[in-house]
């Protein structure tokens, strides 16, 4: 009677034992320094009616393009283009919105991608179906490869030509990425002593 | 006669009582075979594959962009969450979505299928058009000052606008969050960390 007493408690702290033995991995990670959740501390700025009233400093912006400026022959002519200097890795998409003051009033040509001219239609319960706000330049399927340092600057790159209602004297207006096929490794941004960059396979 | 049934119906008891302590032991022992299951759906042991899937990401550029995303939307993830690929064992899907403080910023998201190995593994970040490029108005009333940003908070836009904002997690997650699916969190090395499932 013993024996089988003994047996019976033995059969259930075994069983016990190994339903429960496999704990969660998770709960071998440390918890602690680096390995705590993360928390984010914003600005210490005054909040008044849903809005800051002053300058957030430092300003959090991505530093993904790198644009130059070509003007060409015509009134209002230009060509941008855009370089990948961003560590996220390939751009796929991305939306340019002209300075203040100027209107694209056509695109004339871009090097790779699909390119249109978009903004926000509807304004005022689109009652004004002709009015569009904060006009801008969307480009789609554009795969801008990604540096192999974003101190080089050998992203991909593409061109679009244009003309503009206005003078265009700098590019002083937002990119912003819409989308990115993000890459595993890192990429730096700087080179070491002795290393050689991988050249990427081409750009726009 | 008397004496030989009592000492059978003892031994029968006897008997019985043998049988009973022997199905107790199986079925204390049966558990072994079945493993218990969390509410989200996962087991002990599938929790520690999707463990060792997210761990594959540390100290990745993966790691670097979601801390980056985090520092430009100025939040922390609203939503993490991982999930088995159905019909591919060892696949798994990894969903991460930032709602933006600021209404200038965009939502972000990043979806990941995570196969093990990292040059199979697809990692991709997408946003939404943002709600306004522009910045504050100067004193005449009229422009914007380019060198400034929109400091409205995306809070300002009430009730709705957060009806929106969990319309559009739920949206870009597709089927992530169907069970067996578990939550994950971020931590602060960019490391993904899977919650309990309770």
């Amino acid at each position: 009677m013993v024996a089988v007493c003994a047996a019976i408690v033995g059969g259930v702290v075994a069983a016990l034992v190994l339903t429960t033995g496999a704990s969660d991995s998770s709960a071998r990670l440390p918890t602690t320094g680096e390995w705590a959740p993360l928390t984010h501390s914003r600005p210490k700025v005054p909040i008044i009616g849903g809005g800051i009233p002053v300058e957030l400093e430092p300003l959090k912006e991505r530093k993904d393009f790198g644009t130059t400026l070509v003007t060409l022959p015509g009134k209002h002519h230009y060509e941008i283009t855009f370089i990948n200097i961003s560590d996220a890795g390939v751009i796929n998409s991305f939306q340019w919105y002209p300075p203040l003051g100027v209107h694209v009033t056509r695109l004339l040509r871009s090097s790779r991608g699909h390119c249109t001219l978009t903004g926000l239609t509807g304004f005022g319960g689109n009652q004004f179906p002709g009015v569009v706000l904060y006009p801008n330049i969307l480009c789609e399927g554009v795969d801008l490869e990604a540096p192999t340092c974003t101190c080089l600057g050998n992203g991909g790159s593409l061109s679009i030509a244009f003309t503009a209602d206005a003078e265009v004297k700098a590019i002083a207006a937002a990119i912003k990425l819409r989308t990115a096929t993000l890459a595993f490794d890192r990429i730096p941004g700087f080179l070491t002593a002795g290393t050689t960059p991988a050249t990427t396979t081409g750009s726009g | 006669m008397r004496i030989v049934r009592h000492l059978t119906t003892r031994a029968a008891a006897v008997r019985a009582l043998l049988l009973l302590a022997a199905a107790a032991g199986v079925l204390a022992l049966a558990g072994c075979g079945s493993t218990p299951v969390a509410p989200d759906g996962l087991s002990s042991k599938d929790r520690k594959a999707a463990q060792a899937a997210l761990d594959v990401l540390q100290d990745s550029n993966i790691a670097t962009q979601l801390l980056n995303v985090t520092l430009q939307v100025e939040n922390v993830p609203a939503a993490c969450q991982i999930r088995e690929v159905p019909q591919q064992p060892g696949t798994y899907q990894v969903y991460v979505f930032w709602i933006p403080w600021l209404a200038v910023e965009p939502y972000v998201w990043v979806t990941m299928n995570l196969t093990g190995d990292p040059h199979t593994s697809t990692f991709q970040l997408e946003t939404t058009e943002p709600i306004l490029p522009g910045g504050r108005l100067n004193k005449d009333g009229q422009s914007i000052n380019r060198a400034s940003i929109d400091t409205t908070l995306l809070s300002r836009y009430g009730a709705e606008q957060a009806k929106k904002s969990q319309q559009l997690l739920r949206e870009h997650g597709g089927d992530v969050f169907t069970k067996p699916s578990a939550k994950c969190q971020l931590l602060k090395n960019g490391s993904l960390r899977l919650l309990p499932g309770a």
